[in-house]
């Protein structure tokens, strides 16, 4: 098959077929409203009239007129009027001309000039004389002219059967079509219903070899469900069987485990009673001993002195570091939340410590929160503290830090070798006398421009001076932030600058804001703690 | 789970791309997710609108619009990738093919020049900072990396209505169906007509610009009686025309994916293409599913008389055709369990 027309015919057929909705056959109504082309039509009124056949006439003057064709209840009634001779054609098309259909349709009907004279005449004595008679007689005379006066008249007769038949073919053919189409349409549903009717019936027979398949399978299955469980009844019994034997050997190997354990207590028992002889022994050897030391001591000096033993209490310094870390984790805070407290200072000291490449010394450093938030940053620093617990503690983190008294480190080092120097709630230890030389020495090693902090307590809240500040039994006195000012400027720190810390929340606040409450809230909530930040002038000339 | 589907708009101007979008979201509807499609107005001419909507999608944020949570955004098209999303999934149709592989400096303006520039600027960036990458074809997945330095995992879907296609009696024509541009060089299947006399007739279907010259083509070389052109037809139409031909000629310049090859794979028909067309070989087979060929009409016409004289063999050509289609695991499903990875 290579003719393509003959391939493009088939392949559409083909996808018409495939296509389940039968949309193709779009259902052609017959609309008696529709108006068809006519072959022919009369032009004017004497043409219109010269038909003659009431039955044509009557047709060709609604087409003409009013564009449409007649109604059977209409068409009727006027076709017994004009037959009978009551309504002359003329009367009847001049009726039909006066109508409001007809002035909607827009007729094209002509009249000539000698029939609107007779018309408009006529229509004169009719409004004027208001009797029928006169006019009637005007009508007539009308008539008569119009038969006499026609001349072609048997062409347009013929003309007008030809164009009615193929009026009426056309709707023939029409009803034929739709007929036609009706069918296609039944016959395409009956089609699509066989089709489904076939694919049910397939349906159904293979859903009844399923189920015998099913039916097989459930057999098949029944038989492997009760070989299974005969042997899962067989292996049940043997694990009952082994687990018996296994709790006999259990409850054996137990016996002779308590057995075991009486006699090792026994001997325990025996040996620790021997030990205790002994350690009497050695107790009455060593008092002895003692006696007899202070015998030969007394015979030697020859005066009688007791005995002095000058103990080591290394491990009570211990037990009170150990204190301290304790008590910093209760009363300072965790050390996560300290690093965030102490995340505002490092803005004074980036700046020095990256342009100087100089560390930072932390004295009594702690637990190293600070120095290992620099760290972080990439910035050096270390720390100094006389405690060997935070000293333990700082190492396991690699911080870097020094096991010193901090005002000893410090007159050991050299000017100008510090980038800057901090010191956290220590100042509020020690006596004058050390602050006083702590404070020089910090400015002797500080490098020019370099950054002093120290924070402390605030007294200046009541509550830190009169309470808070006690809970630290090393505390020795608060330190009030102008005389720690006044201290720094007059060792030679510039820019000094007092940073107010730690408020009371607002919710531990009395409510108000008048000036009472407001002195009220100052003294007793305000900033637990304060730092100096001070610094050493930088050396431009 | 709530998803973003981002891409653009060319209103009244319908292709694949509107199929791709509806088919992603309702695969990603279906598999339970609640979808938002965002489709931006896209305009090809001039360059400045472009520019602007690559900065309007810059500066938009979908994480959590009007405080309701996207958990996903999958962004289908230039220059959707821009717009921020934490956890934002590129699954590139197509990068914009005029300053890339169509792009060529003699016949550019000052103006696409630097248009070209900036969206290079703007793929690299946005593209990069994406939470992971697919492309349509490994074909896009290759501009990708040759252009941008990026690499992108292929992820394939399968061409609408793809059950629907099907095997029927073979009536001995070639079948061509495709818009009707110069990309998609059906005039060098004419011309391959008039080098081979034995060929079968063809069938040409499909609407485009350049169909009047190819119907002068056509006219000029005097195969009327050896070639149609239907214009568009119906879908059920397509179906029973590829159902019914002995093979099916696809051979586009440079094709990103191209629905073609497979809705011939489905209905059993080997594919003639060209070793330039891009898509259609990773898919196609030489003389196993199809003929890769030279794209010039010697090469083709070779091809079209070989058809002629070996039906059989070109039948069992296009039941291997058939049968390797579902070996490519090409499903919406598949599709959904990758862009929800990870």
């Amino acid at each position: 098959m290579h003719n393509l027309d003959a391939i493009i015919n088939r392949v559409q057929s083909y996808a018409l077929s495939q296509n389940t909705q039968p949309t193709l056959l779009a259902v052609n109504k017959i609309d008696s409203t529709e108006r068809y082309q006519l072959p022919w039509l009369p032009q004017s009124l004497r043409e219109l009239i010269a038909i003659g056949n009431p039955h044509l006439f009557i047709f060709f003057s609604y087409q003409v007129i009013l564009g449409r064709a007649p109604d059977t209840e209409g068409a009727r009634n006027y076709h017994d009027l004009i037959s009978s001779g009551r309504l002359s054609l003329r009367k009847f098309a001049l009726q039909m001309l006066c109508s409001t259909e007809s002035k909607h349709h827009g007729h094209l009907l002509k009249t000539n000039r000698l029939d609107r004279y007779i018309i408009a005449l006529e229509n004169k004595i009719l409004t004027i004389w208001g009797g029928r008679r006169g006019a009637g007689l005007v009508g007539r005379i009308h008539d008569q002219l119009i038969k006499l006066s026609s001349t072609n008249t048997a062409t347009i007769q013929h003309s007008a059967i030809l164009s009615k038949q193929s009026h009426d073919l056309e709707i023939i053919n029409k009803k034929i079509a739709y007929t036609v189409n009706q069918q296609l349409i039944n016959i395409e549903s009956n089609l699509t219903a066989s089709l489904n009717n076939a694919n049910q019936e397939l349906n159904d027979q293979y859903n009844k070899l399923f189920e015998q398949k099913i039916q097989n399978a459930h057999d098949v299955r029944d038989f492997v469900r009760d070989s299974i469980k005969q042997q899962t009844d067989g292996l049940n019994n043997i694990i009952d069987s082994f687990s018996e034997t296994l709790n006999i050997s259990q409850e054996k190997i137990k016996q002779e485990l308590a057995h075991n354990l009486s006699a090792i207590n026994k001997s325990l028992v025996d040996t620790e009673e021997k030990m205790l002889f002994i350690s009497n022994g050695m107790i009455n050897n060593g008092k002895t001993a003692l006696y007899l030391n202070e015998q030969i001591l007394k015979k030697m000096a020859g005066n009688p002195q007791p005995a002095t033993y000058e103990i080591p209490l290394p491990v009570e310094d211990i037990e009170v570091d150990a204190y301290y870390l304790a008590f910093e984790a209760k009363f300072r805070g965790p050390e996560d939340e300290i690093t965030g407290k102490l995340e505002k200072y490092t803005p004074y000291v980036e700046d020095i410590l990256r342009t100087s490449q100089l560390p930072l010394l932390d004295i009594g450093m702690g637990r190293g929160e600070w120095i290992k938030l620099l760290n972080t940053k990439g910035l050096k620093a270390q720390g100094v503290d006389q405690s060997e617990e935070m000293i333990r503690h700082c190492r396991e983190q690699n911080l870097s830090v020094v096991h010193a008294d901090a005002l000893d480190y410090l007159s050991n080092l050299k000017e100008k070798s510090i980038g800057a120097i901090s010191s956290f709630h220590v100042v509020e230890h020690l006596p004058f006398e050390i602050l006083f030389r702590l404070l020089k020495e910090a400015y002797r090693v500080l490098s020019p421009g370099g950054i002093l902090i120290l924070e402390t307590p605030n007294p200046e809240n009541v509550l830190v001076g009169s309470h808070t500040f006690y809970h630290d039994f090393s505390h020795k006195n608060p330190v009030t932030p102008n005389s720690l000012q006044f201290l720094a400027e007059y060792h030679g720190f510039k820019d000094c600058e007092i940073l107010r810390l730690n408020p009371y929340p607002e919710s531990a606040k009395v409510p108000g804001n008048d000036l009472l409450t407001e002195r009220v809230n100052g003294h007793l909530c305000g900033p637990q703690d304060y730092a100096l930040i001070a610094k050493r002038a930088g050396n431009k000339q | 789970m709530n998803i973003m589907l981002a891409a653009n708009i060319t209103p009244f101007l319908h292709g694949g791309a509107d199929y791709h979008i509806q088919g992603t979201a309702d695969a990603l509807i279906n598999a339970g997710c609640k979808v938002e499609t965002l489709r931006l107005p896209f305009t090809f001419q001039p360059e400045q609108p472009i520019l602007d909507l690559m900065q309007w999608c810059n500066k938009l944020n979908l994480n959590q619009p009007n405080g309701y949570r996207v958990d996903r955004l999958i962004s289908l098209q230039f220059p959707c990738y821009g717009i921020e999303h934490n956890c934002h999934t590129a699954w590139i149709m197509h990068q914009h093919r005029a300053v890339y592989e169509l792009y060529s400096p003699q016949n550019s303006t000052p103006q696409l020049a630097q248009l070209k520039d900036a969206i290079i600027e703007f793929d690299q960036y946005a593209l990069r900072h994406c939470t992971q990458r697919f492309a349509n074809s490994k074909r896009v997945a290759e501009r990708l990396y040759q252009y941008n330095d990026l690499k992108a995992q292929p992820l394939y879907h399968p061409p609408p209505a793809y059950q629907a296609f099907h095997r029927a009696e073979d009536l001995g024509y070639i079948f061509c169906p495709s818009r009707i541009e110069v990309l998609k060089r059906q005039d060098l299947l004419i011309k391959a007509l008039e080098l081979a006399p034995k060929s079968l007739p063809i069938v040409i279907a499909g609407a485009g610009g350049q169909s009047e010259s190819l119907k002068q083509l056509i006219n000029q070389l005097g195969l009327y009686e050896r070639v149609r052109m239907l214009g568009a037809i119906s879908e059920a139409e397509k179906i029973a025309y590829y159902a019914h031909c002995t093979a099916v000629f696809f051979a586009p310049f440079d094709e990103d994916y191209g629905y073609i090859t497979h809705e011939a794979m489905l209905s059993g028909k080997p594919v003639i293409t060209c070793t330039d067309s891009g898509g259609p070989l990773e898919f196609i087979e030489h003389s196993h599913t199809g003929w890769i060929i030279p794209p010039n009409p010697q090469a083709i016409a070779e091809v079209l008389n070989w058809i002629a004289e070996h039906p059989s063999q070109t039948l069992e050509m296009g039941k291997t055709a058939k049968a390797a289609w579902p070996k490519l695991g090409i499903s919406w499903n598949n599709v959904v369990s990758k862009l929800l990875e990870s």
